[in-house]
């Protein structure tokens, strides 16, 4: 939308990001990544394929083994604990599991009065009203008193949204947001975000549901083993579509939908070589390439690069996007 | 031809009221609910409509204090019927288990895999101990090989290593599988599975799905499945129930819901037209969450929300009073379709 033109100020510039977590496995694997004022980007993959760390490097509450972030043009990791602190403020995180983030020994009303205390020191002398227009906002009307507990799984999710979007940050990463919602509080839940600030705030959406992902997000990333595979303006995020390539882990998602026209079969996982050494980590389980192809020495030896398929889209794969210098 | 695996009639579920109310708040309202031998049975509805409640309760694994107050239940696994001892408070059941039931009748796949599994336990023991439900006096090797057997059946790859797994090892996929096969061990004539694919990336949940609907076919076992995500029930119910409240407001079989035909209850619609909506990529309906229901509980349970009082086309502008004061009766458009709506039941 809007956001996506050039013209508006990169709020967040992540360069070559990685993460290993003790044992070895990388998470997340070299991304880059930049995120543009009041753009919402989507961040999809399986479970397990680094979504949630490469959320947790962006704001630095992991530092990265390797790469920089850059926010609002300050490098987080040249700023002082101190210093890092205060920038907090404008970047915030929903955490995956809404009740487990909430204090359960705090009410709700205690939960939003301590973080204006904490963000909005300016605002400490009006933090009652603040907080009952907070609640009205989030229509949590009379729940100030109520602690999590007592909370059903939508008001707690609204009261950890209406937390995060208090500080009025300028980019929010929300870690699966609105699992486990139903449909119409999981609407509400996504209106609530979208209208932030005024469609102001950045988001970073990580989600498992992929038609949510495609109204939410202006341009979806698509993960596969630490590695961002597919960058894609998000109307392309379409299982009823064929006409568009994808690299074949997002075909194989999009296939399992269940309006989808043709199911791709993902074949037994085949015992290969290390894959984090070398080569594309989806080929152990890709449908466009066989240990037999000639293409597969190639998937097995050069990890591929993001390869621009058309504007805004660029995917990561040997065989749907060969890179000019092997095609030519 | 009706051949109920499990039915209520009447069914009243009250807990105590979170607000510090005194009187305890009716969660299930006479709920009548029969589950078909052999088929899929959705149970659909918002978060906190009580249908988790209403499940567990019929099964008598009901923490909800008070618990059920009113109705009855009946269970026949092989047609004889027994009547389920539906939990009272606590206090007056304790020790009393289902006793004509066949232990492990009815399969159970709780809503949070990770937390229903035991993390202290190997996978193989786990799956055993639902084994030895079923069969007693069975040997080590016996029991193993079966174990390996249920763990095969919902296609997890290499049933040998994964017995052998903690939980914490377990993806979220896994762990959901694990957790239907534990069920599944105990050899269930029904099985009841809440929200199973819930945070499970698009295909895990299309093939924790398929995998549930072909274990019903192949098993003529009766499936429950309890979500409110319309594209999981659209593509697997024979039957469903649509619960607002605590009140069914619609039931019906599949035809009735995604085929055209005489009217839905408004909330259906509701949550269709919201599903449909992010299918296509446009704006879901807007919701007008901030009218609170009325607390006297007389009238209908949606009018609150129900965009046919809120924006009454003119054939309809006398409604709204009549379905905030009076309990508005069942409707049927056809012999097996119920909608407890006025405004279905008048058509202007």
């Amino acid at each position: 939308m809007s956001a996506q033109n050039a013209s508006s100020s990169l709020v967040l510039q992540a360069k070559g990001l990685s993460h290993r977590f003790p044992g070895g496995v990388a998470a997340v694997n070299g991304v880059d990544l930049e995120i543009r004022e009041g753009e919402v980007v989507g961040l999809v993959g399986e479970s397990g394929s680094g979504k949630t760390t490469l959320g947790k490097l962006l704001l630095h509450i992991i530092p990265p083994d390797t790469g920089r972030v850059a926010f609002e043009g300050q490098d987080l990791a040249e700023l002082s604990p101190r210093e890092r602190r205060r920038t907090r403020s404008r970047m915030q995180m929903i955490y995956q599991t809404a009740a487990a983030s909430l204090n359960p020994g705090l009410t709700v009303g205690q939960h939003l009065e301590e973080t204006v205390r904490l963000h909005r020191p300016e605002d400490a002398h009006r933090a009652d009203a603040l907080v009952d227009e907070t609640l009205t906002a989030f229509r949590l009307n009379g729940k100030r008193a109520l602690h999590p507990s007592q909370l059903s799984g939508g008001e707690q999710r609204r009261v950890v949204v209406a937390r995060s979007l208090l500080p009025r940050p300028s980019l929010l990463v929300a870690d699966e947001p609105t699992a486990g919602l139903d449909a119409s509080v999981k609407a509400d839940v996504i209106d609530l975000l979208r209208n932030a600030r005024g469609g102001r705030t950045a988001f970073l959406f990580i989600s498992h549901e992929l038609d949510v992902v495609r109204y939410v997000a202006d341009r979806v990333l698509v993960m596969y083993r630490g590695r961002i595979v597919e960058c894609m303006p998000a109307a392309a995020l379409d299982p009823r579509d064929t006409e568009v390539d994808h690299h074949p882990y997002t075909e194989r998602l999009l296939s399992a939908a269940f309006k989808a026209t043709r199911r791709v079969e993902s074949p037994m996982i085949r015992p290969t070589e290390d894959l984090f050494k070398a080569g594309c980590s989806y080929r152990a389980a890709c449908h466009r390439t066989e240990p037999d192809d000639p293409s597969w020495s190639r998937c097995s030896q050069h990890t591929p690069d993001l390869i621009p398929l058309r504007a805004g889209h660029r995917v990561s794969c040997h065989v749907v996007a060969p890179s000019p210098t092997e095609a030519s | 031809m009706s051949d109920p695996i499990l039915f209520t009639r009447d069914l009243w579920v009250r807990v105590h009221d979170p607000n510090g109310g005194g009187s305890p708040i009716a969660v299930v309202r006479g709920a009548n609910i029969e589950l078909q031998r052999g088929a899929t049975t959705c149970l659909v509805g918002e978060s906190g409509s009580g249908k988790t409640v209403l499940m567990r309760a019929l099964l008598g694994i009901s923490g909800a204090r008070p618990g059920v107050t009113a109705g009855t239940a009946w269970a026949r696994p092989d047609g004889s019927e027994f009547p389920v001892p539906l939990v009272g408070p606590r206090k007056r059941w304790r020790g009393r288990a289902l006793p004509s039931l066949r232990p492990g009748w009815a399969g159970y796949v709780f809503q949070h895999p990770s937390h229903s599994l035991d993390p202290l336990l190997r996978v193989g023991d786990q799956v055993g101990a639902s084994v030895t439900i079923a069969h007693s006096g069975l040997t080590p090797a016996a029991v193993k090989r079966r174990v390996l057997h249920w763990l095969e059946t919902v296609h997890l790859p290499n049933p040998e290593a994964v017995a052998q797994l903690f939980p914490h090892e377990l993806s979220g996929g896994m762990a959901q599988r694990v957790a239907i096969a534990i069920a599944l061990a105990t050899e269930p004539d029904l099985l009841v599975a809440d929200e199973p694919t819930t945070g499970l990336d698009w295909s895990v949940r299309r093939d924790i799905v398929d995998l549930l609907g072909e274990l019903c076919r192949a098993r003529g076992m009766s499936l429950l499945l309890i979500s409110h995500d319309f594209q999981v029930v659209e593509h697997i119910a024979d039957q469903l129930y649509v619960m607002f409240r605590g009140e069914l407001v619609e039931d019906g079989p599949r035809r009735a819901f995604f085929e055209p035909g005489p009217g839905s209850h408004p909330y259906t619609r509701e949550l269709q037209a919201r599903s449909r909506a992010l299918e296509e990529g446009s704006s879901p309906p807007r919701l007008h969450l901030a009218e609170q229901p009325t607390s006297s509980g007389a009238g209908c349970v949606y009018a609150h929300r129900c965009p046919w009082i809120r924006e009454p086309s003119p054939e309809r502008s006398a409604l709204g009073e009549r379905c905030r004061s009076v309990r508005p009766p069942d409707f049927r458009p056809s012999s097996d379709h119920r909608v407890r709506c006025i405004a279905v039941g008048e058509p202007t």
